[in-house]
């Protein structure tokens, strides 16, 4: 389906298969993301999007298969490490440091470019001087970005739902990733803010991030954002296609009538 | 960030001439006490307040450091700025080893097994009799001189402002906010490259320097060092001035070693009923002020709409 | 090898106390998640109690049992409602301190009322050995042994079998599924910390009616069944039973053949290992995952 790409893929999961006990909550899924992608991951409540989130950043060790990010198995990586190299997500249930200020939230999300020895630490010379002034910069230009300047000194816990989700993104993006996976992230915005959150969404491939992976229930996000759709249903691949192409698949129909209808 | 810097300043200052306003020993004993406990309460914050793990085993670090200076003082005859510097650095060694194995486990479990630790070294402190000869412990530590309460008072006030200084730098810096994340939001933290493991690991090691220093201090001030260096109680005293103070503030745990310095001073009087009083002092903190004093404080502020506590990007551009 | 059942033999009568005593805990620290380190103390106020009543009031020493179970229980109880109830749900660290205070409180009291003398409760009958083939006991002994293991049993049955127990257990379970279904889960919090408190002192007075009660015994108590609860797996009824003839085992054992004074250190050592190989304990399932 993706021969028509002729690059390397940036992300590259290959036969993925989770089991918690005896539940099957992933099998045999195998995907890829190009550069400059922006790709929808959907399904049904419990097909296993997540679990895949999990797997694909090394909050879970996948049962079977390997994830590979920049042509590098990355399958039995810690989430930190996995994160240093580029590929950075934000939660379904919003994590968010709650006792911290939106700016003090997204500076911390600069951790990486301001990593010093110990000795930096304690006397700090110019360049950590400049790393610090840049991350501050840096935190100020991506809160405003995000629309959140007004609640820039606003400790988190103070934040609306759906400001906290543009909260969530504002930190992943502060960690520079290449690829950013997002879950859920318009859950919790009506659907005025969810049009404007996709346009923002847009406008980050190419500028901040090279590719995009969204998890999203809200279709007509989905839909008008990605390049390519990848359609979960019981943990399996289910479809992939364009977006008007999955959207006009019958198994994909009945997937989600079918849930409509239990 | 600058009101407390500005906080710490002034209090150095103050602390730089007290002995020129106090010459009563008594005085200055209490106040070499509490700067003792300073460093203490501010080591054992790092790991309290911004690491957000429960330590109940800093006693080993205080002790460590304690033995390592009245050892190589007894045994080698060094000077105290030799042997508390290498106490402070063997503490740190401690504190790498205990915190490879502890800083694993999170929650009750972390709480419980850094005391097993403290507990596993008094028992060795009580029975390892050639080496710490057992509860007896180990008398006449050399005073390197030192014959002054005030000459011990400028030695502990410098050890107490290189701990608040080196605390304020790790606070302050990029690694610092590192632990915060993780005491926060663990999932958050690691999501943007920080490892838990490692961040944790800093701010301990850091704090057992520190804590190994003021036990080669108290070494050689008291002359003398017993298994009671690891004892609970003095766990317990630690802990109650971070707490009440204020965790995770810089100021709190200076307020708090001070403010209960004092107060076990003054209910000396009779022991028992001292120590009934205390706990009943504990449980109230818990119960009514549990941000500590500098939580207290900084909710007053904030309920009057003047500067809250927290840094700006503004103010930040025009410095 | 008789030493070797003899060592046993101490080691099980020591492992049935620490049991007692980590039943106490495992339903506070391990079910309730209060780091209790006033649990000592409740210890030592069992034994305290005991001497009280049988040796300074004179009473039976079974009545004695029954009065020091009911005032320990009420004891608990009043904790739970004004001192615990007030910091539940905040994560471990104020119920930490909170405790760290009763405890000051309650040995410092303690020596301010009776002195740091040892009081040793007076025994149901009068002392005198008992031979079971080459092993030694005594009659007292025994008789705590088998009080402490009716009181193991008669906790088990409460939980198991009881209206409270069945509301203990969907309360640990899930709180807020209980309280919609009805269930009162204040008095369950306070039922259970008063279950745990009594259990405590049960140990407390049967081993002081071996030994002796001391004002300043709590601290090591309290470390010792934190131990053992560890060992057994939080919050598990029997791994705490388990346990605790573990490290009354372990300890007989190497303060028999190895060195008597380091015993207590057997017991963090073994929490040390535990938590680094198998840091659910030894005896329970695998813990959930975040
Ligand atoms: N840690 C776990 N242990 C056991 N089962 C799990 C675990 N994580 C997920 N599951 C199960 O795996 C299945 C897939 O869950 P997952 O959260 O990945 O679904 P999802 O597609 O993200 O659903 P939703 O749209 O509701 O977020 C579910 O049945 C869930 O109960
Ligand atoms: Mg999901």
């Amino acid at each position: 389906m993706n021969a028509l790409h002729d690059a390397e893929p940036l992300l590259r999961a290959d036969n993925l298969t989770m089991r918690f006990g005896g539940l099957t909550a992933v099998r045999d899924f195998s995907f890829e993301i190009m550069p400059g992608e922006i790709v929808g991951l959907i399904g049904p409540n419990g097909a296993g999007k997540t679990t895949c989130f999990n797997m694909l950043t090394g909050f879970y060790t996948p049962t079977e298969g390997r994830v590979r990010f920049k042509g590098v198995d990355i399958t039995n990586r810690k989430p930190f490490a996995i994160a240093r190299m580029g590929l950075v997500r934000s939660f379904q249930k919003t994590n968010v440091m709650k006792r911290l200020t939106v700016f003090e939230n997204v500076l911390t999300g600069h951790y990486l470019d301001g990593r010093q020895s110990l000795l930096e630490t304690f006397l700090p010379g110019e360049r950590v001087r400049r790393a610090e002034r840049a991350a501050r910069d840096s935190a100020a230009t991506i809160i405003e970005m995000m629309g959140l300047g007004r609640r820039m000194n606003a400790p988190a816990h103070l934040l609306s739902c759906g400001e906290l989700r543009l909260l969530e993104v504002a930190v992943a993006l502060a960690a520079k990733p290449t690829l950013l996976m997002l879950d859920e992230p318009a859950a919790g915005l009506n659907s005025h803010e969810a049009a404007g959150f996709g346009e923002t969404l847009r406008t980050l491939v190419g500028r901040y991030v090279q590719s995009l992976l969204v998890v999203e229930h809200n279709m007509g996000l989905v839909m008008s954002v990605s390049d390519r759709v990848v359609v979960l249903n019981f943990g399996q691949k289910l479809a992939e296609g364009r977006p008007h192409e999955v959207q006009a698949n019958p198994d994909v129909v009945e997937a989600y009538l079918g849930k409509a209808a239990a | 960030m600058t009101l407390e810097r500005n906080t710490l300043l002034v209090a150095l200052v103050g602390a730089l001439l007290l002995p020129f306003a106090v010459t009563d020993q008594y005085l200055l004993h209490l106040a070499v006490m509490a700067l003792f406990y300073v460093v203490l309460a501010t080591s054992l914050n790092l790991v309290v307040g911004y690491v957000g793990e429960f330590s109940l085993g800093h006693t080993a670090f205080l002790g460590t450091g304690a033995y390592t200076a009245a050892l190589l003082s007894t045994h080698a005859g060094l000077p105290l700025w030799i042997t508390v510097p290498v106490a402070g650095l063997v503490a740190a060694a401690f504190g790498f080893a205990i915190g490879a194995i502890t800083l694993r486990l999170q929650g009750p479990y972390f709480v419980i097994v850094t005391l097993a630790f403290a507990e596993v070294l008094r028992l060795v402190a009580n029975n390892w009799i050639a080496v710490t000869n057992g509860p007896m412990g180990l008398a006449g530590i050399g005073q390197s001189g030192l014959t002054d309460k005030r000459e011990f008072y400028f030695v502990i006030l410098a050890l107490a402002a290189l701990a608040l200084y080196l605390s304020y730098r790790f606070v302050y810096s990029n690694a610092g906010r590192a632990a915060v994340a993780v005491r926060e939001n663990r999932y958050v933290a690691q999501s943007i490259g920080v490892d838990p493991f490692g961040a944790a690991m800093q701010a301990f090691v850091l704090g057992a320097f520190m804590a190994g220093l003021a036990g080669g201090f108290y070494a050689h001030y008291i002359s003398f060092v017993g298994p009671e260096v690891f004892q609970f109680a003095f766990m317990a005293t630690i802990i109650i001035m971070v707490l009440m103070g204020g965790k995770g503030t810089l100021v709190g745990p200076i307020v708090g070693a001070v403010i209960v310095t004092l107060l076990e001073e003054y209910l000396r009087e009779v022991q028992e009923l001292r120590l009934t009083l205390f706990g009943l002092i504990v449980m109230a903190i818990v119960l009514f002020l549990p941000n500590g004093l500098m939580g207290f404080v900084a909710r007053r502020r904030e309920q009057h709409g003047s500067t809250i506590l927290r840094n700006t990007p503004a103010e930040e551009k025009t410095v | 090898m008789d030493l070797f059942l003899q060592y046993l033999a101490n080691g099980l009568v020591i492992g049935a106390f620490y049991a007692l005593s980590a039943l106490g805990l495992t339903l506070i620290f391990g079910l309730m998640r209060v780091v209790n380190f006033a649990h000592g103390e409740f210890y030592m106020l069992g034994g305290v109690l005991g001497w009280f009543v049988t040796a300074h009031l004179g009473l039976n020493f079974f009545l004695g049992l029954a009065l020091v179970a009911a005032t320990m229980a009420t004891l608990g109880w009043l904790v739970d409602r004004f001192l615990i109830e007030r910091v539940r749900g905040q994560g471990e660290e104020p119920g930490i301190l909170l405790t760290i205070g009763l405890s000051i409180f309650l040995v410092n009291a303690t020596l301010l009322v009776v002195g740091p003398a040892p009081m040793k409760v007076a025994g149901a009958f009068a002392e005198g050995p008992v031979f079971i083939g080459p092993i030694i006991v005594t009659k007292l002994r025994l008789l705590a042994v088998a009080v402490g293991a009716a009181a193991i049993l008669a906790a088990h049955l409460l939980i198991r079998r009881t209206r409270l127990g069945r509301a203990m257990r969907a309360t640990f379970q899930d709180p807020m599924a209980a309280s919609l279904a009805g269930i009162r889960t204040k008095h369950v919090y306070a039922a259970t910390f008063a279950l745990g408190c009594t259990l405590a002192a049960l140990s407390g007075m049967l081993l002081a009616s071996v030994y002796s009660a001391q004002a300043s015994i709590g601290g090591l108590v309290s470390l010792k069944s934190f131990v053992v609860v560890i060992l057994g797996g939080m919050g598990s009824f029997a791994g705490a039973v388990a346990g605790g003839l573990l490290l009354g085992i372990a300890e007989a054992m190497w303060g028999g053949y190895v060195a008597t004074g380091m015993v207590d250190v057997i017991g963090f050592v073994l929490v040390i290992l535990i938590l680094l190989f198998r840091p659910q304990g030894i005896f329970s399932a695998r813990a959930e995952r975040a």
